[in-house]
């Protein structure tokens, strides 16, 4: 933590040509299934990670390009009669967005991201193994929008990611016992966060 | 004594790295109550029984050496050609265990257990039944997805589920993983 302090201190002072910043904030992060998982509830997570923003579009100054990089804890949990048990995601995810200026200070973004799935557990109170059944990585869109709180420095975002890929690869019991081999589970979220601008000067680097 | 002490430690070092790595019950990820579907001969079975979970895994035993009891039991009595296979688990910390009865099946031995694999038996309380807590059970099945043996072990995993009618019982999503090794928990007798 004392690292970032001094990095982000760093960046506050030192000149920059790129769009830098700092991101962090929490998300409420569910999954969609097929009728699969009994009792499921969406959790709270958060994410953190950086953020670079360019205008490669010589003729609209409003028109940039954000790529991202953050640490994202998604997940779920399931409530039973007696237990809870929480399903952690851990992702390191790479979003592509093309973010529109509205006005100076509100932006709307939308794009891909692609995520690495780091681990999956399950938790409850005295278990905590890896799940082998999820996909290791995912693939989605998002959509969301920015407002500058302190222009040029730091602005609130909140963001809409919708994922595409299924992310479990296991089978469908009945209560019999009769299998089906399923791949369901697609993630989620909505984030609400905060960019710290670290450098703030527009660059046109296809210019 | 106190350059021995490194040692006690050790020793107590290892046996928890023991326990830890043995530990066999791997949440299933769909309803972690139960254990996840398996094959590789980890020796656990789960079930619900009317909503709630019963589980069977190795107990650790100590005394002259210390091990894994695997509680999965699978007996042979050529007299009547019936095979018992015996899951002795726990339902709420009361012990109770699921049985499933073939006969006339003509398996002796345990490379024959091969012939179970991707089969599904119907109990019909004659050729095929089934009790939970000596409770026999009405209608269900039990399926073997995965079964491979040799002349000394077995590994069969799959699933089941049944209901019996006095008193009702409900015991859904059954699976098991387990491992049969000749002389440990798997006897013939007469």
């Amino acid at each position: 933590m004392r690292w970032l302090i001094v990095c982000t201190l760093l960046f506050l002072c030192a000149p920059s040509k790129a769009q830098f910043s700092l991101m962090e904030g929490g998300n409420y992060s569910d999954v969609r299934h097929n009728n699969l998982l009994p009792g499921k509830r969406p959790v709270f997570g958060f994410f953190t990670g950086f953020s670079l923003q360019y205008y490669p579009f010589v003729k609209s100054d409003r028109l940039s390009v954000v790529n991202e990089f953050f640490y994202h804890l998604k997940g779920f949990r399931q409530d039973f009669k007696t237990d809870q048990f929480k399903h952690p995601l851990h992702y390191l995810a790479f979003p592509v967005l093309l973010n529109y200026d509205i006005s100076s200070r509100l932006s709307v973004h939308t794009g891909c991201e692609f995520s690495l799935l780091i681990t999956a557990n399950s938790l409850n109170e005295n278990k905590n193994r890896r799940n082998e059944v999820y996909r290791g990585y995912d693939f989605g869109w998002n959509a969301g929008t920015g407002f500058y709180l302190l222009p040029g420095r730091v602005m609130l975002f909140s963001r809409f990611h919708y994922g595409l890929l299924p992310q479990m690869d296991y089978y469908q019991f009945d209560e019999l016992g009769n299998m089906t081999p399923i791949k369901d589970v697609k993630n989620i979220n909505v984030m609400v966060g905060l960019k710290i601008i670290l450098g703030d000067e527009k660059i046109f680097p296809f210019r | 004594m106190r350059k021995y002490s490194h040692l006690g430690k050790g020793l107590v070092s290892f046996l928890a790295l023991f326990l830890v790595s043995c530990e066999s019950f791997i949440p299933d990820p769909v309803d972690p109550r139960l254990s996840m579907y398996t094959e590789k001969g980890l020796n656990v079975s789960s079930a619900l029984v009317n909503d709630r979970a019963w589980k069977a895994e190795p107990d650790f035993f100590a005394g002259w050496g210390f091990g894994l009891l695997p509680n999965h039991d699978l007996t042979y009595q050529p007299l009547n050609d019936t095979l018992f296979l015996e899951m002795k688990g726990k339902r709420d910390s009361t012990s109770a265990a699921i049985t499933f009865i073939f006969t006339k099946l003509g398996i002796t031995n345990l490379q024959d257990m091969n012939q179970f694999r991707d089969r599904k038996f119907s109990i019909d309380g004659k050729t095929i039944s089934a009790t939970y807590n000596s409770i026999p059970a009405g209608e269900g099945q039990i399926y073997f997805k995965h079964a491979q043996a040799n002349d000394s072990t077995a590994v069969l995993s799959g699933t089941f589920g049944f209901t019996t009618h006095n008193p009702v019982l409900k015991v859904s999503y059954g699976r098991f993983d387990i491992k049969i090794r000749k002389e440990v928990n798997f006897r013939v007798k007469n």
